[in-house]
Formats: C-alpha cells, sequence, structure tokens
C-alpha cells in the first residue's frame, strides 16, 4: 500500500518539484517511514540514489529529466 | 553459404569495433545483474533501461538489449544454484538439482556446467538462427496483409496453449492486451478512440509502462512484504572445475537442451519456461538412474540452462525475419527496435545488413563475454545479494518510475504503470498470467492494421483468409490448438500444462 502510495505522489511531483527531489523524498520515506532505517543512513542514500540516477541519465546519457524549481 | 560467411565476416567487423564491443560488454554485466536480483526478471530490466539506449545508435542499442536479455538469462542460474532462488522464471528447473548440488558442496562444478551449457547452447543457436532467418525472411516476403493477420492470431493462440495454467485465463489476459491496444488514434481514420479527453492517450497505451508495472511493479508489490533473508552458499574458486565425470554426464543433456529450446524458442510462448520444463522431463525420461534427479543430478543443471539459452536466440528468428514478436521480452525489443527507426521484418535484412549481421555477431561475442564474466566473477554477484531487500526495492522503485518517464516524458505513463502494477499484483494472486497481455499490446496494432488492410483489399469480404493458401493454414493451426485446448475440459484429465503449473507452484514455495 505505501509503495503505491510512493508511486502516485511520485507520478504528482514528477514534473512539478523535479526528478532529483522526488525521487529522494520518496526513497527517504521508504526507507524511514517503512523499512525503519537509521535516519542518517535513509538521507544518505535517497539523496546520493537521487543524485546519482541524475548524473548517469541526465548527464551521461543525455536522457532529458525533468528539473524542478530553481532548477534543481 | 558464401553470402552468409561474407555476411558474418561484415557483421564482425562490425561486432568487433570497440564501440559496439564495450556496450555488448555492459549490456551483459547488466543482465548479469539483472538476473541474479530477484524481483527484476530480464523483461523489466529491458523496459527499464530502453530510455538509456535513446541516445545511442540503434545497432548499439540493439546490441547492447540483445546483451541484457541473454546476460539475465546467464544470471538467473547463479541464483537458482546457490540460494534456490530463481534470479528469473526460466531457472525453476535449475534449482532443483543445482541447488542439490550446491549442498553437496558441488556448487562450482554446478554453476561451470550452467556456464559452459548456456554457452554452447547460446553459440549454435546463434549459428541456427544465422541460417534460418534470412530464408524465412525471403519467404515471409510473399506475405500480404492477410496472412500476417492469420500469422499474429496464430501467435496468439500458440501462446495461449503453451501457457503454464489455464488456456481460457491466458486467452482472457491476451484479449485485455488486445484491448488497452486498442486505445489512441485510429490508424486509418485518425479518429480518437477511448481516450476520454486525456491527449497523451492519443498515442496509445505504451508496451514499456504496461511491462514495467505488470512485472516490475507487480513483483516489488508482491515480494516486499515476506523477504525472508536468503542463505548464500558461497563457491571457492578451486570448486570451480567440475569431474571428468561430471562432464561426460552433461555433454549429451547440452547438446538435447540446445535443440530442444531453439526450436520451442521460435514458437511464439513463454519460450524459456516451457523449454527448461520440457529439457528437464526428457533428461529424466533419458537417464540411467533417473532416481538421482532432485538429487543433485548433473543433467538437471546442464539440459535446463542449455535450453533457456538456446530458447533466447530461438525467440529472436521470428522477431528478425517476420517483424512478430514470440514473447513478452522480444516484444519489447521489437518496440526498442522501433523506437530507433528500425522496422523489423522481412525486409530488415536486405536493407540494414549491418545492423542485422551485426547483431547476430555480437551474439557471438557476448556469449563470450558472458562465459569469461560468469565464471571468475561468480562472487562479485553473489555478494549483492547481500544487500538487503529493504534497500533494493526502493532503488528499483525509483528504476521504473525513472526508466517509464524517460520513454515519453510522459507522467501519464507513469500512472499508467502504476494501474498496471495493481492490476498484474491482483491478476498473479488470481493465478492469471500476465505475460500475454504484454504481447496483447503489442500485437494489437499490428493485428488491427493487417485485419483492416486485408479487408480492404477484399472489399469487406472475410473469406480471404481462407481463400488464400498459406493464411487458410496457418489459421487451421490455429483452430487445431484450439481444439487441443479445450480438449482436458471434456477429457476431464490433468493435461501437461496443469502439472506444469502444479510444478511451478511446488517450487516457487519450497
Amino acid at each position: 500500500m505505501a509503495i503505491f502510495g510512493v508511486c502516485a505522489f511520485a507520478a504528482l511531483a514528477l514534473e512539478r518539484l523535479g526528478f532529483r527531489t522526488t525521487v529522494a523524498l520518496s526513497l527517504a520515506f521508504l526507507l524511514l517511514g517503512v523499512e525503519r532505517r537509521g535516519l542518517i543512513f535513509s538521507t544518505v542514500f535517497a539523496i546520493a540514489f537521487a543524485a546519482a540516477a541524475f548524473l548517469l541519465f541526465d548527464t551521461f546519457l543525455r536522457v532529458p529529466l525533468p528539473r524542478g524549481p530553481f532548477g534543481i | 553459404m558464401d553470402d552468409t560467411l561474407q555476411n558474418l565476416a561484415l557483421g564482425f567487423s562490425i561486432a568487433l569495433s570497440p564501440a559496439i564491443l564495450w556496450y555488448a560488454f555492459v549490456g551483459c554485466v547488466v543482465g548479469t545483474l539483472v538476473g541474479v536480483l530477484p524481483g527484476v526478471g530480464p523483461l523489466a530490466g529491458i523496459s527499464l533501461l530502453l530510455p538509456a539506449t535513446f541516445g545511442l545508435d540503434a545497432t548499439r542499442a540493439i546490441v547492447m538489449l540483445a546483451g541484457i536479455y541473454y546476460g539475465a538469462m546467464y544470471g538467473g542460474s547463479t541464483t537458482s544454484i546457490l540460494m534456490r532462488i530463481p534470479g528469473e522464471a526460466a531457472s525453476v528447473m535449475t534449482c532443483i538439482d543445482g541447488y542439490a548440488m550446491a549442498r553437496k558442496g558441488r556448487a562450482g562444478a554446478a554453476l561451470a556446467i550452467a556456464a559452459v551449457g548456456s554457452y554452447v547452447a547460446g553459440t549454435v543457436s546463434v549459428v541456427a538462427l544465422m541460417l534460418l532467418a534470412p530464408p524465412l525472411a525471403s519467404f515471409a516476403l510473399r506475405f500480404g496483409p492477410p496472412e500476417y493477420f492469420a500469422l499474429l492470431l496464430l501467435g496468439l493462440f500458440v501462446l495461449a496453449y503453451m501457457s503454464s495454467g489455464s488456456m481460457l485465463k491466458a486467452l482472457a489476459m491476451a484479449a485485455l492486451g488486445l484491448l488497452l491496444g486498442m486505445i489512441g488514434i485510429d490508424q486509418m481514420t485518425g479518429y480518437f478512440r477511448f481516450a476520454y479527453g486525456v491527449v497523451e492517450l492519443g498515442d496509445g497505451i505504451g508496451v514499456v509502462p504496461v511491462a514495467v508495472g505488470l512485472f516490475g511493479l507487480a513483483e516489488i508489490l508482491a515480494t516486499a512484504g515476506l523477504a525472508v533473508p536468503p542463505q548464500v552458499i558461497k563457491p571457492t574458486l578451486r570448486e570451480l572445475l567440475p569431474t571428468r565425470q561430471e562432464w561426460r554426464e552433461s555433454a549429451a543433456p547440452i547438446g538435447r537442451g540446445t535443440v530442444l529450446g531453439f526450436l520451442i524458442g521460435i514458437v511464439p510462448g513463454s519460450a524459456h519456461i516451457i523449454s527448461s520444463f520440457v529439457s528437464y522431463a526428457v533428461e529424466r525420461k533419458l537417464a540411467k538412474r533417473p532416481q538421482e534427479f532432485g538429487q543433485g543430478a548433473v543433467a538437471g543443471v546442464a539440459g535446463p540452462e542449455s535450453a533457456n539459452n538456446a530458447a533466447t536466440s530461438g525467440a529472436f528468428v521470428p522477431m528478425l525475419a517476420l517483424g512478430v514478436p514470440s514473447g513478452p521480452i522480444p516484444a519489447v525489443m521489437l518496440a526498442a527496435m522501433m523506437v530507433h527507426g528500425v522496422s523489423p521484418g522481412p525486409l530488415l535484412i536486405k536493407q540494414q545488413p549491418e545492423l542485422f549481421w551485426g547483431f547476430i555477431a555480437s551474439m557471438y561475442v557476448g556469449n563470450v563475454v558472458l562465459l569469461i564474466l560468469n565464471l571468475p566473477l561468480v562472487g562479485v554477484f553473489v555478494n549483492l545479494l547481500r544487500v538487503p531487500y529493504a534497500i533494493l526495492y526502493p532503488s528499483v522503485l525509483a528504476f521504473c518510475i525513472l526508466g517509464v518517464y524517460a520513454v515519453n516524458g510522459s507522467v501519464v505513463d507513469v500512472w499508467i504503470m502504476l494501474l498496471m502494477g495493481g492490476l498484474g499484483y491482483f491478476l498473479r494472486k488470481l493465478d492469471f498470467e500476465t505475460a500475454p497481455i504484454v504481447l496483447g499490446v503489442v500485437l494489437a496494432p499490428m493485428l488491427e492494421m493487417a485485419l483492416r488492410q486485408s479487408l480492404a483489399m477484399s472489399d469487406g469480404q472475410y473469406s480471404i483468409f481462407v481463400a488464400r493458401p498459406i493464411s487458410a493454414t496457418l489459421l487451421g493451426v490455429g483452430l487445431i490448438l484450439i481444439a487441443l485446448g479445450l480438449q482436458p475440459l471434456v477429457t476431464r484429465g490433468l493435461d501437461w500444462r496443469a502439472r506444469l503449473a502444479l510444478a511451478e507452484k511446488g517450487d516457487e514455495h519450497p
């Protein structure tokens, strides 16, 4: 159920908040709220994953991903 | 024959160029990862990585996607041998004897035999693919719309007949897929159908969101609840060499598995799964000591593993020669080729020889890469399984969203994936197979085009389908298959499909 919710959130937020923010928030929610991982680990993992995926696809593979306000 | 060799030389000159070699290598590595990780099958893997190939040209993209496909087939065997978890469905049979061997301390040998068997099967069946596809394509040049229509219809019937479980359920799923495929702009008249005012639906429902939803998301939903820490048996490098007797015992099953797998692969349907089941059954029948099966018989690893890899190449025959996908994975690859502006079909081999022969040659290369990659690096891949599922699935989920969004840059696709994920989860609970839906979505526009063109040719006379010999034959075969499928309803016996479904269930919950 939570997974479903996250997907719906992602679909809504993807073009409004931008890719990196959306993915980082979704991951942080799943890791912290659902899987009860540590706060520091979850935050670092979520942000690192979002940044790395963006770098890989948008920057290296030139697949356009949405940017949110303030260009993030 | 001379032509073939010449063409092959052209192919190798392309496949061995550093750039293509690199993409084949990347594809194989990614494919192995996809195969090793439970919950990401080859179908979801290919769909997810489709956007990553958009920046490449067509040949590179297809070489890479094919690498992912057969890489996943290799990778799946690793987890089933070491942990009794099939990384993908086709490795279910390998689990039984592979894991038994691993418990006896022969994990290394089982892995080596699986890898060598896959290698032999892969290479031999590529040769067969190479020899078979061009003649088939030139034969298919005589096909008009009515023949295509009959062929596509036959494909759906065979799929329904071959799928494990009820034929009725499989046909129902195929029909659902066809209906979903109807959504969008009518190709003949430009009329919007079933779009309900959503402009994005005008393009129709794409294969990728449907495939990722049904296979990726539904899988995550199904397994997220029951993440049990799996036990990993770690092989040491020294154990990798099988004994001479093990080699001898596996040689014949590898040969038989290759032939069987290739033949089954050509026929539409969930080829890999069926081919490994059939091969296992055959080996058991032919074995001198059938009681050893289940206790770690080498033949029980060698046969099915070879069969599922041979089926991979077999599945490319109708895809490349006819432009007709024989299962959900070739269907997604077909969609990928279309994205890159390549239209597969009888003309592909003539018009774009670099692509076709480069692809063939890259499959030879890819098989070698995989053999090298899999044997010494097994330990590395196994370590990946230490990553807890709690971290793995959110990451996979993020990739699902990314992959689906990036194909068209459309949020509507993400919603479609979400709906399909929910649908796939429930259908799975109800024992429906979801593969025919994906196939239906891909086939719907082709089928519709063929039907309407034929009817335009004949001024609306349906008799055109029976009046032409090839299409009449194809339709006849389809009818026979349906009749065969209905037979157990009459005789009330468990046919082999039902038994297969039972066996599969038994294996999935040990």
